[in-house]
């Protein structure tokens, strides 16, 4: 059976009325959100935290003096390199023959200005040997994960920067080279879940940070930007540390104070509850403008990132506002952020509001559906070819012959 | 010795037809041009559909040049599109190489796929059009979208690899007139057409 859209047009009728009645107050939140970062005084924010003394729970960025200022995109040079890289992947099935899976890195390099050209790749790899199939300790091999899932979509996070670093080092010329990922360079598949420390420590100590030093050291050699563009963000990191200056607690203590008022009537709530970053950039920002830097401030980056601090900044790009994140050697730098701020949005230009770069590196790693299809049948044939049996569920088979 | 000009490889082909994607954007022959692909045995085609395209069916092309002073700026500024934009040709079969000489007759196998496609020389052309003995199947052919277009095409262009290019085209216009016995102002209009 189909789905039952009339119950279920139903519900998302009752559904839509709660959000128009909820509506005044997200306004009122909003701006109030809005008061709170122009007239932010981050002497006393800092005060605030230094007084809280570690009890504060939510998890805020780091802010400085000029986090909420207003930057506009400058000039950039006539001739450049954009390159993107972009990851799909099959994941591990146990209703098909064989244990493995496969990852799909697209690419993309754009030169612009003279001898423009594009080269549009796509590099699919296997993997199905028993060390590619699991993540193991160093310091105790008999300790393995499989990867799967959660450790999976970190894996192919790390073969898109290390793709993407493969191309830095193929272009030998003296232009700005921008090298840009899709979604955040924080490992987010990695946090939050309860993956063992050695999880953690291969795929984001021994890999992904080991590849952000090889392209601080690439950075040295080449004019080279690193950033990362998420599209549509919905983290709300800004708008909870404007709960630090609206709290109205002497010491701020958030167990303590307000663990029995439910969520929605804290004092704090007044500024940032069930409100989101972008929807506040949104009003602050004008279009082509971004915001000023934010150092991300979170237990991955701290213990496994290898001393590479990660910084976000907001953009307008005129169609939405997107989150870049920049490794620090960007940051530190008003020259490089500056033309990261430009090459960025005058990707989105190109792209009709999403970097065009990214949209190609995505066109190429694409799978669809019945791409999965084929591969599935392609491994049944190579399996019976080698004289093996292959099989499937029977739950697998069902939903194949859908019997009556 | 001249040599031909490849053009691109068939990325489908049936027993009366192949499309050729061309190697270079907007590099393609005009329709009419006879072309030639695979060696065992070369196949003869007729080119009578010429088509700018992306590449993927369900990307279409948007427009880019607003900001742009000339169309050239749109590719400047979008060098992605020269990768994912293609030219393509629809050829229809119209011979074949045999030992005996050439066969003026849709050959029974289609050409393979990623078949070379090359541009005929004056020479094969000449050789070709000594004998019109396609002409009836082209003429009625179902798959052509504008027949008297390419036929027109097709006999200039080979009026002008043959010493005498007006005898020429007054056997293909005797030929014509055999062919289109009935049909008396579609004929008018194909004199008019190669008498240009």
């Amino acid at each position: 059976m189909s789905l039952d859209l009339t119950h279920t047009a139903l519900q998302i009728d009752s559904m839509s009325e709660n959000i128009k009645n909820s509506r005044q107050n997200h306004i009122n939140r909003l701006s109030k959100a809005l008061g709170k970062i122009r007239s932010f005084d981050i002497k006393f924010h800092e005060s605030r935290i230094i007084n809280s003394l570690g009890m504060f729970n939510w998890n805020i960025p780091d802010i400085s003096a000029g986090s909420f200022d207003k930057f506009n995109a400058g000039d950039f040079p006539e001739d450049y390199y954009i390159i993107a890289t972009d990851g799909s992947h099959i994941d591990v099935d146990r209703h098909i023959p064989v244990n493995c899976y496969l990852i799909n890195i697209g690419s993309c390099v754009l030169k612009y200005g003279n001898n423009s050209f594009a080269e549009l790749n796509s590099v699919p790899k296997l993997y199905a040997k028993h060390e590619e199939l699991t993540v193991s300790d160093r310091d105790n091999p008999s300790k393995s994960i499989s990867i799967h899932g959660a450790i999976l979509s970190a894996k192919r996070m790390l073969e898109e920067l290390n793709y993407l670093t493969k191309l830095v080092k193929e272009i030998n010329n003296d232009i700005p080279i921008l090298a840009l990922m899709d979604g955040s360079l924080i490992m987010l598949d990695l946090i939050g879940q309860t993956h063992p420390e050695f999880v953690k420590k291969e795929l984001a100590e021994n890999g992904f940070a080991r590849l952000l030093n090889e392209m601080f050291e690439l950075s040295k050699e080449k004019q080279l930007l690193l950033a990362s563009y998420i599209s549509l963000p919905r983290s709300s990191e800004v708008v909870n540390s404007l709960r630090v200056s609206n709290c109205s607690f002497s010491e701020i203590h958030c167990d303590l104070n307000c663990s029995k008022i439910v969520p929605g009537n804290r004092i704090c709530d007044e500024v940032s509850n069930e409100i989101i970053d972008r929807e506040v950039f949104s009003e602050y920002l004008s279009p082509g403008e971004r915001s000023g830097i934010f150092r991300i401030n979170v237990d991955l980056v701290n213990n496994y990132y290898l001393g590479n601090r990660i910084y976000f900044f907001y953009l307008n790009t005129g169609e939405e506002i997107a989150r870049v994140e920049i490794p620090e050697w960007i940051a530190d730098r008003e020259d490089l952020l500056e033309l990261t701020h430009s090459l960025i949005l005058n990707q989105c230009e190109l792209g009709h509001g999403y970097p065009v770069s990214l949209m190609e590196a995505h066109e190429q790693a694409v799978i669809t559906s019945s791409d999965r299809n084929h591969f599935v049948e392609m491994i049944e044939i190579a399996i019976n070819q080698n004289g093996m049996k292959s099989y499937t569920s029977e739950k697998n088979l069902s939903k194949r012959l859908r019997w009556l | 010795m001249s040599l031909s000009y490849r053009i691109g490889e068939v990325v489908e082909s049936s027993s009366i037809q192949f499309t050729v994607q061309c190697y270079d954007l907007y590099k393609s022959p005009n329709i009419g041009t006879l072309v030639k692909c695979g060696d065992d045995p070369q196949l003869f085609g007729l080119v009578y559909d010429v088509s700018n395209k992306s590449m993927d069916p369900a990307r279409r092309a948007v427009p880019r040049g607003r900001n742009e002073n000339n169309e050239e700026g749109v590719y400047l500024s979008n060098p992605q599109l020269s990768r994912l934009l293609i030219t393509e040709i629809k050829c229809v079969s119209v011979g074949y190489k045999s030992i005996e000489g050439i066969e003026q007759s849709p050959i029974s196998l289609p050409p393979k796929i990623h078949s070379f496609v090359l541009e005929c020389l004056d020479e094969e052309l000449k050789e070709f059009s000594s004998s019109l003995d396609f002409l009836p199947t082209l003429l009625e052919s179902a798959i052509l979208t504008s027949n008297d277009e390419v036929i027109s095409s097709f006999l200039l262009k080979s009026s002008k690899t043959h010493n005498d290019a007006s005898q020429f085209l007054i056997y293909a216009g005797k030929e014509l007139a055999f062919n289109l016995n009935g049909q008396l102002i579609r004929l008018n209009n194909l004199l008019k057409r190669i008498s240009k």
